[in-house]
């Protein structure tokens, strides 16, 4: 049993078989044979690793031609790990004395040393990347290459990975994956916002879960701790159990809560809105009791696929997503593109410092064609009925007025042209960073509503990149600053008449909510699970309650001390909501 | 690499140690576990016809500073 500790970026509890998923999306499924197999699989072992010798001697050798002798060096190491006889004798041993297959006995010995040289010294840890690729190479040559698909799978399964990409994410079987862990990655990564999205739980930033588990383990994922557990023995597999049907139950509980509404102990209304990635999820916003969508990310429509959306994709996807809304109120926010790999493959030099870089509004104003096809696809859509377009990541005023004038250039050109189009249009933008925060007052007289997106305000004011495992820890939506700026945002929206609402992962952390509403915030958009506990926290608390919270946080000085009394204040509120 | 593919030339055993591990010299995966970084100590111990030689030419190529176990480029030196 071994137990491994991350960051938990989605509550929950599974209990499944593992799916473990190197970068190339290879898994290894058998793991046990028949004790008079040994044999054979030793023989196919070692067929493999000639075949691999043969492949590298040859990739070799066309480097040299190609490239030159000094580059075609770099395969020396992969020659010398396939002529290592200790490796060797490792992998036959493990072969004969567990009856396993020769693909388990590469992984499990590989990845054995993979974990040893993770700890070294950083030249030596580099050497990880060269054991992962005769990993794989040895598992191509005895497979005979099964990619593993997570879009079809017969049973429920957890999977572990390094990192999980948009695409990936995209086409996975939501039916059978009950939990994800990943190595990379921090609170506010993809993984994190996905599992959210399918009420799943997931732990990510584990650095070598991938090393310590293989297909087929039991695994044990708690997103509600942050930890994940191999191959539990029954006395922590029973406990566990346990756990997961409490789980199940307080979610139940909380389903009640759909068609109550959103109103403080002393009759404050609160509004709760939903952040969706793709139009089937709108469905869920509402089955989970929101009012309406508070964030629709459109850039899911260029990442989950390889060729560029038409505006009819567009306008197909606006028009599920606004039919699924009715009359509710509906946030589309334009292409937030960049640091990845839409951006940096179309870039003619690739970023040094993408998130700092040609991404989101400014990659819109620099790509019209792209920006105005958006544009246009919304007004189309929106045809008969009121909509909100809103803008990421504006810094200054020449860039919001630059984007709305080309809302209105667009409105012009449907005009001309005789289409159809709303004229009803809410133009917006998202407050995420400080230059923003700060010229507030300016903004708030130029847009007709604000949302602040606090996992970039946060990422922005205190200079960490959320995606970093090694850097995660610091970023904190509780630092002082940062809540600052959040408390001059709604003032200036107050004192202008501009609508504020926080949509980053804030909105959706019960711990936040009393401060949030004490700050002054009344419309919450949030990751449609987290819709039924934010509403009854609300419902469980008085403003003047909230207001005391929100002093009390102003006066102190770090993230840590702000933490601690928001857990306190909240558990006292909400005690289901904590486990230990 | 270099140092694990000299060894291999010999027909002696040779081990290598630094002051936790002894590991199979020929093994590059074994020599990699001692983690040895510059100014680190290492014994070397050959048993064989060609123990001598063995020995004495890997201790030359610890010596003459090779750029093995590290990025190309980078000096060694021997203790």
């Amino acid at each position: 049993m071994k137990i491994k500790k991350g960051i938990g970026v989605s509550p929950g509890v599974a209990v499944a078989r593992a799916v473990v998923l190197d970068a190339e999306e290879i898994d290894i499924p058998q793991r046990h044979v028949p004790v008079d197999h040994a044999q054979a699989e030793k023989s196919r072992l070692e067929n493999a690793i000639r075949k691999s010798k043969e492949e590298i001697l040859d990739l070799q050798q066309r480097t040299v031609d190609r490239i030159g002798k000094e580059t075609a060096s770099i395969f020396d190491f992969h020659l010398g790990m396939l002529e290592d006889k200790v490796l060797l004798e490792k992998f036959l041993d493990t072969i004969v004395s567990g009856s396993v297959t020769a693909e388990y006995a590469v992984q499990t010995v590989l990845r054995g040393y993979a974990k040893e040289f993770l700890a070294m010294p950083e030249y030596l840890a580099d050497r990880v990347k060269d054991v992962y690729d005769i990993e794989k190479r040895l598992l191509r040559n005895l497979t005979g290459q099964a990619r593993q698909s997570l879009s079809h799978l017969r049973q429920d399964v957890v999977v572990l990975a390094h990192d999980m990409t948009p695409s990936q994410t995209a086409g996975m079987d939501r039916d059978h994956i009950k939990g994800m862990a990943i190595d990379a990655g921090g609170r506010t990564s993809h993984t994190a916002i996905v599992a959210r999205a399918l009420g799943i739980p997931a732990v990510v930033g584990l650095n070598d879960i991938t090393a310590e588990a293989t297909g087929g383990d039991t695994v044990i994922i708690d997103g509600n701790r942050g930890v994940v557990v191999v191959d539990p023995d029954a006395h922590t597999l029973e406990t566990y159990e346990q756990y997961a049907q409490q789980q199940v139950e307080f979610v139940h509980s909380l389903d009640a809560l759909r068609d109550l509404p959103a109103i403080t102990r002393d009759g404050h209304e609160v509004t709760l809105l939903g952040n969706i990635e793709f139009p089937p999820e709108a469905d869920t916003v509402f089955e989970k009791g929101g009012q309406g969508i508070g964030l629709y990310r459109t850039e899911f429509l260029y990442l989950g696929s390889d060729t560029e959306p038409t505006e009819e994709d567009h306008y197909h996807a606006y028009r599920q997503v606004l039919e699924a809304v009715g009359d509710r109120p509906c946030v589309i926010r334009t292409v937030d593109l960049g640091a990845d790999k839409y951006t940096q493959a179309r870039a003619r030099v690739p970023e040094r410092n993408p998130f700092l870089g040609l991404r989101s509004i400014r990659y819109c104003l620099q790509n019209l064609g792209m920006f105005k096809t958006q544009l246009r696809a919304i007004f189309r859509a929106a045809a008969d009925r009121r909509v909100s377009i809103m803008f990421p990541l504006i810094t200054n005023l020449l860039e919001l007025r630059q984007a709305k004038a080309c809302v209105r250039d667009v409105m012009e050109d449907l005009e001309e042209d005789g289409v159809e189009h709303g004229t009803d249009v809410l133009v917006g933008m998202m407050v995420e960073t400080p230059s923003a925060a700060l010229q507030c007052n300016s903004f708030a007289q130029e847009v007709d509503f604000f949302s602040i997106g606090t996992n970039d305000l946060v990422q922005y004011t205190l200079a960490v990149d959320r995606g970093n495992e090694r850097v995660a820890s610091l970023f904190s939506s509780a630092n002082p600053s940062v809540l600052r700026l959040i408390k001059e945002i709604l003032r200036a929206g107050q004192r202008h008449g501009v609508p504020v609402s926080v949509c980053g992962e804030m909105a959706a952390d019960v711990q936040y909510t009393l401060l949030l509403l004490g700050l002054g915030l009344r419309t919450f958009s949030c990751t449609p699970p987290a819709i039924p506990e934010i509403k009854k926290i609300i419902r469980s608390v008085t403003m003047e309650q909230a207001l005391q919270v929100a002093r009390r946080v102003m006066s102190f000085d770090t993230d840590q001390e702000i933490v601690s009394f928001l857990r306190i204040e909240t558990r006292k509120i909400l005690p289901e909501a904590y486990s230990d | 690499m270099q140092f694990v593919e000299l060894a291999n030339r010999y027909s002696s055993k040779v081990e290598v140690s630094n002051a936790a591990l002894t590991v199979d010299a020929k093994s590059i995966m074994s020599v990699m576990r001692l983690a040895a970084t510059q100014g680190a100590v290492l014994k070397i111990t050959a048993d064989g016809e060609d123990a001598e030689e063995a020995a004495e030419a890997l201790v030359g190529l610890i010596r003459s500073g090779f750029g093995e176990m590290e990025d190309a480029g980078r000096d060694e030196q021997a203790t």
